[in-house]
């Protein structure tokens, strides 16, 4: 696996892969776009945005959990305050790093793929995944974890190919934001930093990759975690296994007993795969991808074993995007190293058939994550007319609370009054999940607005 | 506006005379220090100078403020002309723009911040406390009060000194803007540290560290003494580093100097002339020589402070040490129950909360470093270079008094070279030092502060400029942070000039011009402590006999010759003959060890005054009683609250002169008590000269007074926010 171009910007003629990278990349981002501006609020952003962005300072520092990416709400309390409170404004910076994110995913294809299939095959596998198309726009800290170490990895393998100190900087700090974006990337930003800080160790470079990731983490964490409680950190999936099968249904939309071994079988055989090209091909320049990439992905799931057995802590789930990028570009690397034509070709089918399926479920509309709560802003807007300017008590399903919140702030109705008592006292509107249903029944409520997820009853 | 200018000019004429004296100082010395460091130095070498001669005047009780303005301004006129005789001095190696515009920036905000904060009325609760509650007594007598019992008045008072200049033109906020000029001279001495020895970035990194530090900033505006504590101890520090460099016997002279005013500022930097005898000694040549010209100019400073206490209480190192030079003023007993309370972490659940808290949080360890100093461990990395060495080793023995008290504050003379270590452990790494600089100054700003911190953590938490430029009347000012500060006036209407009150915690007795004993502060007030708490805590309920067969002895006495922590403690010596006590006369001779001061407390047939050993349980503690004339006894009574791990033993005074045990038998028994034991304790607090009560609502006694203030015999006078004043009848 070699860079094939030593300069990653723009080559004098486009070629058709490369033009078509770029439509889907266009494309996305403005899909993106809109599904920022149009989608309802997930519960995740609403609870991020009730606990930790709406509250003044003080309160909001007060208390920590693991919901809370840091960066996320950093940037969304500046966007929040500069602009309007909107989804778009909330989702923001969760949309530039999306930009940022595609555009790392593209030069990094077309500096180490070449301007062919196998780059934009890349290009489709690194940004086509649902899970990934979510963190471009949704107000989480996955996307800009998601570029962060993007850039960092990239800006460690153009170092790899010509030394940079101020890249390496950069990657270091990049490396940082990741962790502080979401402490999901904690595993797989170490391993980045461990296995690149070995490389030029051994190449003999000075450099301050691991200073200027700790410093990054140091200002940007250590406020907010201040009054960070264990017990609300350990929140994830209970095994490795569990946490591939999490990511495996999220990807492809469904979750069979025979994908999530598969799934655990080709994570397992990638990692192996990686650990015996790194070794192989240790010590080649022009294999950094190859070896770099064949590191990390072993040596991440040998963190979140340590941590978990030694620290207690839980396996990401939505978090665990990282494997994507970290995965997609092992196999690839792998594959393309063989230089045998057949198995490209089964590859590149492999592929495309791949991204067919991504395309097939591609979350157009709702957020994977939260698909019962699509209907939040209709709810919101029928509530905000029948309600008018008079004072009212709501009764929220303790699901739909923060989504109610959220859009109390965001209408500024601050005449709904949610209470958190039982449904079971009366109110002059309910707000009810599927689970609360049957109160409607009981209580003979008339529904004004109905979804999938939400109710609103009077 | 006078106001205003009266305190700016008490505090501005303050700093020049220091300045004045330490030019002087640096001039005769003939030594050869860079512009910038020259006029620091010489402002702390001359602040402890000022502090000298003030002792001396206060010694011999002429501290007056025509003896501060004439002899002040002689000084300064001496040193201005000195001054212009002088070649100009050379700039410190210089240092980028880029680096210098941020600081000066920063330092500037953090400076008009602090200035007005420091401007304002005193709010501290220890400025307004004792350190300007002696200013105001030394004010008052011209020098030393010799009459006043408190352990915070037998403390070293080198800064106090200082403030008693200021205060005699301006005022509690004159004096604080003193102690807000060495909280300036400290950052800026850091950069010149930086500057000379090659580390200039890790030295504007450090003063920032170092100035915005809240602890650090929220002291310096106080009229406390850490800040100068800590500037004299970083400039010996800084001048045996250029000691190093140059060999000048001359500045050997001016770090003696330095020394001794470190420990005549506060007693925590007695370490400082210990380190810097080390540090000199490290030189093989001339080594008793250097030892001298340390030793001798530190000694001098150092000698009003002990001299002083030696004179007047027996005790050159009060209020400590009072084992080893027992003394009327202050019990060994009170020494170590006051150190064992600093000494504890308080509402500490493991030790990893302690960073914690003095980086943080702050609410338990009262004050803030602010978060960057959470990187102190990687100051270790500074372990490669010799200065860093240095630095970490300086850090070690000045942050050892932190150990003896938990505050915050205690840590601050280790705070200049922590923070010089993280600078140059992180001096390599690119734009580190900017980044943390700039984040420290970010999140330590009171605003944002205040977003993090505990809410009760001590701290700078507004911009007073109205009540600094006294746009707004003091009072509600002083009030809405001092809430006792409401009982001034009733108090100096109800209390006649002259009496003295009675309060269990302290108070603002900068602003109260009546004297107040506190309880834990002297003999008298652990004396008035005992008395008010006996009806509740300890009633002497029990007897003690010891009965033998009739002897005829002339002195008789109860040994101990047990361990315990427990005080051994006698409210009445009771010596009996077939059943009947033997009368006592004004001949009896009766004494006690340790604490045989107050000895007749157990002869005086009060219950609520007692004699106690003031000290843990140990053999040889004795009470006794000398006889004028050989007399028949039988028994031996000690009415007393008893302390259980003891072993007393009765014994007698042979012919020969020799003290023979007779028994250690005992029957306790619970005597038959009597009554009236409130009006008893009220009887003896006017014995003592105490009419007048300051009570918290949370005292002990507070209840059984309100419940029964007829048998205590008070009248209530006033309350404010739940201390009351009560008038005993």
């Amino acid at each position: 696996m070699e860079p094939t171009s030593s300069d990653s910007t723009e080559p004098v003629s486009a070629s058709r892969a490369v033009i078509a990278a770029r439509c889907l990349l266009g494309a996305l981002l403005a899909i993106s776009l809109v599904r920022a501006m149009t989608q309802s609020v997930t519960p995740g952003e609403a609870w991020n945005f009730d606990r930790f962005v709406a509250p003044p300072w003080a309160e909001a520092l007060s208390r920590f959990d693991i919901n809370n990416h840091v960066l996320n709400t950093l940037l969304v309390r500046i966007s929040t305050a500069r602009f309007h409170l909107t989804e778009l404004s909330l989702r923001l910076p969760s949309l530039l790093a999306g930009a940022l994110y595609l555009l790392a995913v593209y030069r990094l294809a077309r500096r180490w793929f070449g301007d062919g299939l196998p780059f934009l095959s890349v290009i489709g596998l690194l940004t086509l995944n649902p899970l990934v198309v979510d963190a471009l726009s949704e107000a989480r800290g996955y996307g800009l974890a998601l570029a962060a170490w993007t850039w960092a990895l990239y800006l460690i393998l153009e170092s790899t190919q010509s030394f940079n100190r101020r890249n390496l900087n950069l990657a270091g700090v990049c490396l940082g934001l990741s962790v502080v974006a979401s402490l999901a990337f904690a595993a797989c930003a170490v391993a980045l930093l461990l296995v690149s800080t070995v490389w030029f160790v051994a190449e003999g470079r000075r450099q301050k990759l691991p200073q200027l990731m700790f410093l990054t983490l140091f200002v940007l964490l250590i406020l907010p975690v201040n009054r960070a409680q264990w017990a609300t950190l350990a929140v994830g999936a209970k095994s490795l296994g569990r946490a591939l099968d999490g990511l495996a249904d999220l990807s492809l939309g469904t979750s069979h007993e025979i994908l999530h071994l598969g799934g655990r079988a080709a994570a397992v055989a990638a990692a192996l795969a990686g650990l015996v090209f790194c070794v192989r091909y240790w010590r080649r320049r022009e294999d950094a991808l190859l070896v770099i990439a064949g590191a990390i992905l072993p040596l991440s799931f040998v963190l979140l074993l340590l941590s978990h057995d030694y620290l207690h802590t839980p396996f990401p789930q939505q978090g665990a995007v990282f494997l994507v990028p970290m995965s997609m570009l092992l196999v690839t690397s792998i594959i393309l190293k063989f230089r045998m034509k057949a198995a490209q070709i089964t590859y590149l089918v492999l592929c495309a058939m791949l991204c067919a399926c991504y395309l097939a479920i591609f979350p157009f509309g709702m957020y994977t994550a939260a698909p019962e709560f699509a209907g939040g802003r209709t709810l919101a807007k029928s509530l905000r007319q029948k309600a008018g300017t008079a004072n009212v008590r709501l009764g929220v399903s303790l699901d739909a609370e923060p989504v109610v919140n959220y859009y109390r702030w965001r209408y500024r109705q601050s005449n709904w009054q949610a209470e958190r008592k039982p449904l079971t006292e009366t109110y002059d509107y309910y707000v009810l999940t599927p689970a609360d249903a049957a109160l409607i029944e009981q209580r003979h409520l008339h529904v004004l607005y109905r979804d999938r997820g939400l109710t609103l009853a009077q | 506006m006078r106001e205003v200018a009266d305190i700016l000019y008490g505090a501005a004429f303050t700093v020049a005379v220091c300045l004045a004296l330490g030019s002087l100082l640096l001039q005769r010395l003939r030594l050869t220090l860079y512009r910038g460091e020259a006029a620091l130095l010489g402002f702390v070498s001359g602040a402890g100078c000022l502090g000298f001669l003030m002792a001396i005047l206060c010694t011999l009780h002429v501290a007056r403020k025509g003896v501060f303005q004439w002899g002040g301004l002689a000084v300064v006129v001496l040193a201005i002309y000195q001054f212009r005789r002088l070649p100009r001095r050379r700039s410190l190696p210089a240092i980028s723009f880029s680096w210098l515009v941020p600081f000066y920036l920063i330092f500037s905000a953090y400076l008009v911040y602090y200035f007005f904060n420091a401007l304002a009325p005193e709010i501290s609760p220890d400025g307004s406390g004792y350190h300007l509650g002696n200013v105001v007594r030394m004010w008052k007598a011209h020098g030393f009060d010799w009459h006043y019992p408190s352990m915070y008045a037998y403390l070293s008072q080198g800064t106090e000194m200082l403030f008693l200049c200021a205060f005699a033109f301006g005022r509690h906020s004159a004096a604080a803007l003193v102690h807000f000029a060495w909280l300036c001279t400290l950052p800026l001495l850091i950069v010149c540290w930086g500057r000379r020895f090659h580390h200039p970035k890790a030295g504007i990194f450090a003063a920032i560290l170092i100035f915005a530090a809240p602890v650090i900033g929220k002291d310096g505006i106080s009229a406390y003494n850490d800040i100068a504590t800590a500037t004299l101890i970083y400039a010996v520090f800084y001048l045996l580093k250029v000691w190093d460099e140059e060999k000048s016997t001359n500045l050997l002279i001016l770090i003696g100097i330095l020394s001794g005013a470190a420990y005549a500022t506060k007693y925590t930097a007695f370490l400082t002339l210990p380190f810097a005898a080390l540090w000199v000694l490290r030189t093989p040549a001339s080594r008793l020589r250097h030892l001298l010209l340390v030793a001798l100019p530190a000694l001098l400073l150092i000698a009003p402070w002990t001299l002083r206490n030696s004179f007047w209480l027996g005790n050159p190192f009060a209020p400590f040490f009072n084992s080893l030079f027992p003394n009327a003023f202050y019990h060994p007993g009170m020494e170590r129950i006051y150190a064992e309370t600093l000494k504890h972490y308080t509402g500490i659940q493991h030790n990893w909360q302690i960073p914690l808290e003095l980086t943080l949080r702050g609410g338990l360890v009262s004050g803030i470093f602010g978060p960057t100093f959470l990187l102190a461990p990687l100051a270790l990395l500074a372990l490669r270079l010799k200065s860093g060495r240095q630095l970490l080793l300086a850090a070690l023995v000045f942050a050892f008094p932190a150990y003896l008290n938990s505050g915050t504050r205690f840590l601050i003379p280790a705070a200049p070279f922590v923070a010089l270590a993280i600078g140059i452990a992180f001096a390599e790494v690119p734009g580190a030092l900017p980044a943390l600089a700039l984040f420290h100054a970010f999140v330590c700003w009171p605003a944002v502060l205040s977003t993090y911190c505990d809410p009760w953590n001590w701290r700078i938490s507004e911009f007073p400029y109205r009540a600094a430029l006294r746009k707004e009347p003091s009072y509600p000012f002083i009030l809405k942070h001092i809430p006792e500060f409401g009982l001034k006036v009733p108090i100096e209407l109800n209390v006649p000039p002259g009496e003295r009150i009675f309060s269990f915690a302290g108070r603002p007795e900068a602003y109260i011009d009546r004297e107040i004993i506190i309880s834990y502060e002297s003999t008298l007030g652990n004396l008035a402590q005992e008395i008010l708490w006996t009806p509740q805590a300890h009633r002497p309920e029990h007897a003690q006999h010891f009965k033998f067969l009739a002897v005829t002895t002339r002195g008789v006495r109860v040994r101990n010759a047990a361990y315990g922590t427990e005080f051994w403690t006698v409210a009445e010596f009771r010596l009996r003959s077939q059943g009947r006590e033997v009368p006592r006369t004004p001949g009896w001779r009766v004494s006690a060890s340790p604490n045989g001061w107050e000895s007749p407390l157990a002869f005086d047939n009060s219950y609520t005054t007692r004699w106690s050993a003031w000290e843990n349980l140990a053999p040889r503690q004795r009470i006794q009683v000398e006889l004028p004339e050989p007399q028949t006894l039988d028994e031996v009574v000690l009415d007393c609250a008893p302390a259980w791990n003891a072993h007393l033993q009765v014994e007698i005074l042979l012919d020969s002169g020799r003290w023979v045990p007779i028994t250690d038998t005992v029957e306790t028994a619970l005597a038959d008590f009597p009554r009236g034991i409130r009006r008893s304790a009220a009887r003896d607090l006017k014995a003592l000269g105490l009419r007048y009560l300051l009570i918290n609502q949370g005292d002990m006694v507070y209840e059984d007074m309100r419940k029964y203030p007829a048998y205590w015999g008070i009248t209530e006078l006033s309350e404010a926010n739940g201390t009351h004043l009560f008038r005993l009848d």
